[in-house]
């Protein structure tokens, strides 16, 4: 089965698919590779130290009142009903829906509301045009005047977000004020406290190479969701394009054999560009962890790659081997795009799993955020990598009812 | 192990649309020309036997093995299907070896297997031609030399000759007959040259069914007695297409060679004369018999026309 094995990869590396694919590949990592960030001490007094969400239930309300009463002035809300971006604007009666949730929360008529709120921002520093002075400018702002708006007697975190569930609803879903997203309102500076403890984590914890390899996992599963998927579609038609099929039906080989040496071929091409970038990228963690004194962990960079990428790339190919097998059209390059989109453009880029084949975290260190959403990812993965060698097997089933005639509506066997 | 196949009653839907109906058939080694016209069932029998369709009913025997034992007929079965081809961007060695593979070849016996194949295809100077590259002919070529690959006790070949010249049908006819010493040679086609010459047994398909199965040489006899000759002008043709069955027209100047069957022997135009059928005549002629002149006219038209 080795021979087939190296035969089926050489028949992808000799296609024009294949270079189109590293081209690609190519193009998303130097692109996102310019932008990996450096790990530098932070210095102390510096004019900012980035940003971070906070989980207190205090500052998630503040800010998520913030939020609505911007949206609301704007009358321009951003929702993600399906995945993808929507913005939503009210009509008279649901705005006036609107108005009596937020009185309800502040306690207050929505007039002295909107005063409060416009005092605050207009004492807010004006932009200038130069944008790091902007933000340095607002974040000492921020941290030496947090927006704060008074609460209604009584009104508990829970409270507040089953309120704010009713908004979400008004807008349709998929609002930042559904319950499970409101922390994504939270935007603090981070202290230089925090950006210490930050550096230190990256150090301690991640050991600088598990932070990298991250954000590098982050970046690879968004291409690894859609990238392989023609190659996994492209091999099926390959045989009816060039009318191979029925010579390969008849042959030897078990189906069993065909499908794995066909599916570990396309497996291991497509995991090519990304083990040639992780170890251009090794070599520039190796330089950041050499000055800063800390020693490769080369097992835990390839640990987080093996884990994070090889259920991304196996459910892709697993699903589009099946699509064409079955259908012996391009439908499985449909089916992925739609699943692709929709992971993409769900939940919080910045630290999710959950059960969306792309697992995100775009962000550089935050261990102890990763370490929140650990579990979850694990089970991620795990449900991944099952659900890929479910769709193998039942692959392996329909290929060989295909070789014996059993599903000879999908193909031209019944010319004759 | 038996070196013959034996169908009985073998049959096959396509949905409602019955497309073998009870073929029963034995094949001994040796070439086994199956013919019919286009439609007629023989693609289908051709793939029921190679378990690249399953049967609805029937049961058959491939040289000792029932239709279930896939695993072991793929193994002992060559398969050549009427569009052969390989992968465009594959050389013809690779292609050869990439198959090898498929059948379980080791890498010696594939290296030396192909080598002695593809010189008696006559393609041993196209060890590095793309398939893509390949005339019609030279992939039939190489479409038989794959499927004899791994020595295989049976051999289907399905329409092999279809849109070859004439020079290279001789060619691949020759070349299969070659073949044929040692195995059993199923040869599906609606081509009757190509039975005429190579084929001692044949079986002849009609809308899904056996209606000849024995000797050239008997379907030949069938015809005997059946087949005139005659020359006549233009204004007499149109009469004689009317009440008998053309096989062949020669026109020179204003007259016309003509052959055609008569199943009765009455009413013959003057000078009409016996002639000796050829494969193709007795073909028309069963047909005919069978009831299905207006078919056979229409099939001659066609068989004319390529």
């Amino acid at each position: 089965m080795g021979t087939l094995f190296l035969k089926e990869c050489k028949i992808h590396i000799k296609s024009l698919l294949f270079l189109v694919y590293i081209f690609l590949f190519s193009l998303f990592f130097l692109t996102q590779f310019w932008d990996f960030p450096v790990v530098v001490k932070p210095k102390e007094n510096a004019n900012g130290y980035g940003w971070t969400t906070s989980s207190d239930p205090k500052i998630i309300m503040n800010k998520t009142i913030d939020t609505l009463l911007g949206e609301f002035n704007n009358n321009r809300y951003r929702t993600y009903p399906i995945g993808f971006y929507k913005e939503v604007k009210l009509n008279e009666k649901k705005a006036n829906q609107v108005i009596e949730i937020i009185e309800e929360i502040i306690g207050l008529p929505i007039e002295e509301v909107e005063t409060l709120y416009l005092d605050y921002w207009n004492k807010a520093p004006k932009l200038t045009g130069d944008s790091e002075f902007d933000m340095a400018n607002f974040q000492k702002y921020e941290r030496e005047h947090p927006f704060e708006m008074p609460l209604a007697e009584n009104m508990t975190y829970e409270k507040f977000a089953d309120s704010l569930m009713k908004v979400d609803k008004i807008l349709g879903g998929g609002s930042y004020y559904h319950k499970d997203n409101l922390q994504k309102n939270a935007y603090i500076p981070m202290t230089y406290e925090q950006a210490l403890e930050e550096y230190e984590s990256i150090i301690r914890d991640d050991k600088v190479i598990g932070a990298y390899a991250r954000l590098f996992c982050d970046y690879m599963g968004l291409m690894l969701g859609i990238l392989p998927v023609f190659l996994a579609v492209s091999r099926e038609l390959r045989d009816k394009k060039s009318k191979a099929a029925l010579v390969i039906y008849s042959k030897k080989y078990s189906s069993l054999k065909i499908v794995f040496a066909r599916y570990s071929a396309i497996f291991v091409v497509s995991l090519l560009p990304v083990v040639i970038f992780a170890i251009i990228l090794l070599g520039y963690i190796g330089l950041q962890a050499d000055a800063i004194g800390v020693s490769l962990d080369i097992l835990l960079y390839f640990s987080y790659l093996g884990s994070w990428l090889i259920p991304t790339a196996g459910f892709t190919i697993s699903l589009g081997m099946f699509c064409s097998v079955f259908t012996g059209n391009i439908l499985g390059i449909l089916v992925q795009a739609i699943i692709w989109i929709i992971a993409i453009f769900s939940g919080n880029i910045e630290g999710q799993a959950g059960f969306n084949f792309i697992p995100r975290f775009n962000c550089f260190g935050s261990y102890s955020s990763f370490k929140t959403i650990y579990e979850s990812f694990v089970t991620n993965r795990i449900f991944y990598v099952i659900v890929s060698l479910v769709l193998f097997f039942i692959t392996v089933i329909v290929f060989e009812q295909k070789r014996k005639g059993g599903l000879e509506f999908h193909g031209n066997l019944s010319s004759n | 192990m038996e070196n013959e196949i034996v169908l009985k009653n073998i049959q096959k839907y396509y949905g409602k649309k019955q497309a073998l109906k009870n073929i029963s058939l034995t094949i001994h080694q040796g070439m086994f020309g199956l013919l019919g016209r286009n439609g007629a069932g023989k693609t289908t029998l051709m793939k029921v036997i190679s378990t690249l369709l399953p049967a609805n009913g029937g049961t058959a025997s491939i040289c000792g093995l029932s239709l279930k034992e896939r695993a072991k007929i793929r193994e002992m079965i060559g398969y050549l299907p009427q569009d052969f081809s390989m992968y465009g961007n594959m050389k013809v060695y690779e292609a050869m070896d990439y198959l090898g593979v498929l059948s379980g070849l080791d890498k010696k016996t594939r290296k030396q297997r192909i080598k002695e194949l593809l010189e008696r295809v006559n393609l041993q100077e196209n060890y590095t031609t793309k398939v893509k590259a390949m005339s019609g002919g030279m992939k039939r070529r190489l479409g038989i030399a794959q499927a004899v690959l791994h020595n295989p006790k049976v051999l289907i070949v399905d329409e092999p000759t279809a849109g070859l010249d004439p020079e290279e049908r001789v060619r691949f006819r020759n070349l299969l007959c070659e073949i044929a010493e040692d195995r059993i040679v199923i040869l599906s086609t609606h081509i009757v040259g190509d039975i005429e010459a190579t084929c001692e047994d044949i079986a002849i398909m009609n809308q899904g069914e056996i209606i000849y199965q024995g000797t050239v040489e008997n379907l030949l006899e069938q015809a005997k007695d059946h087949l005139y000759f005659v020359e006549v002008s233009k204004i007499e043709l149109k009469e004689i297409k009317e009440r008998f069955l053309v096989t062949g027209m020669l026109t020179k100047g204003t007259r016309t060679e003509v052959r055609f069957i008569s199943k009765d022997g009455k009413n013959l135009p003057e000078n009409a004369v016996l002639l000796e059928p050829n494969v193709e005549d007795a073909y028309m002629y069963l047909m005919a018999s069978m009831g299905n002149e207006q078919d056979t006219l229409e099939l001659l038209e066609k068989e004319g026309a390529k």
